[in-house]
């Protein structure tokens, strides 16, 4: 892929990073820069993949945890990279650690069901945003998105329930 | 859907559970720069039971957001 300097896209990300982490330092919080720009402009460039029409409510469920413990596991081995070889490793079973379909839709239900400012919140701040900047963009005091946030997750730890005890 | 539950050798409640799940909660949020402590990090390579958490809220936000996009497709 080659990169041009008048993509609009890519300068705009640029700043922002650019703005955003210029206290970082070390080579690995380049390297995850570098990484998480690429994964933003990716899907900032990509269509939402369409849903294939009647395809099984299983099947999505199996795709999303097939992504997600990509994600997660993703997360830990580049976290684990960090250290000298041997040092840490996976103490258990990856197989081990897929999480029940009852909890995946109480939880995506509950998602759903989240009051939609309080969604709005989460949305962005996985999305990468800041505080500061979600009361901005929503004309809100930093403390409004605070509590906002953190009744979301309330409600999430509520579903989660002996899970997170 | 009657999927067989999944059960772990090292599945059950451990010490330490509920602080790294909390991390594990404001991390998937977004909040702490997507970054967990070294504790954490540590706790989550064997421990099954918070990691599973952490697999489905990230499978449950992804299940929720092609929720919100057909929504807003049907509108």
């Amino acid at each position: 892929m080659s990169l041009n300097s008048d993509d609009s896209r890519i300068q705009k990300l640029i700043h922002y990073h650019y703005k955003k982490n210029k206290h970082l330092s070390p080579v690995f919080d380049a390297e995850d820069l570098y990484q998480e720009t690429w994964i933003r402009l990716n899907d900032s460039s990509e269509t939402p993949p369409a849903i294939p029409a009647g395809l099984p409510e299983e099947d999505l469920v199996c795709q999303a945890v097939g992504h997600a413990a990509e994600k997660v596991f993703g997360k830990l081995r580049k976290r684990s990279q960090r250290k000298t070889a041997g040092e840490v490793r996976l103490e258990c079973d990856p197989a081990d650690c897929l999480p029940d379909t009852d909890l995946i839709l109480d939880l995506r239900k509950q998602i759903n069901d989240l009051p939609s400012d309080e969604r709005l919140v989460i949305e962005m701040m996985r999305s990468g945003y800041e505080g500061a900047e979600i009361a901005s963009c929503l004309h809100v005091s930093r403390m409004s998105v605070s509590r906002r946030k953190h009744k979301a997750l309330r409600r999430l730890r509520e579903v989660l329930g002996d899970e997170s005890r | 859907m009657n999927q067989p539950k999944v059960t772990s050798k090292i599945c059950g409640p451990r010490e330490g559970c509920a602080p790294v799940l909390e991390q594990v909660l404001y991390c998937w949020s977004g909040d702490l720069k997507n970054e967990l402590s070294e504790e954490v990090h540590e706790h989550l390579l064997g421990c099954c039971r918070c990691l599973r958490v952490w697999i489905a809220l990230e499978a449950a936000a992804e299940l929720a957001s092609r929720d919100g996009r057909s929504s807003n497709l049907a509108r």
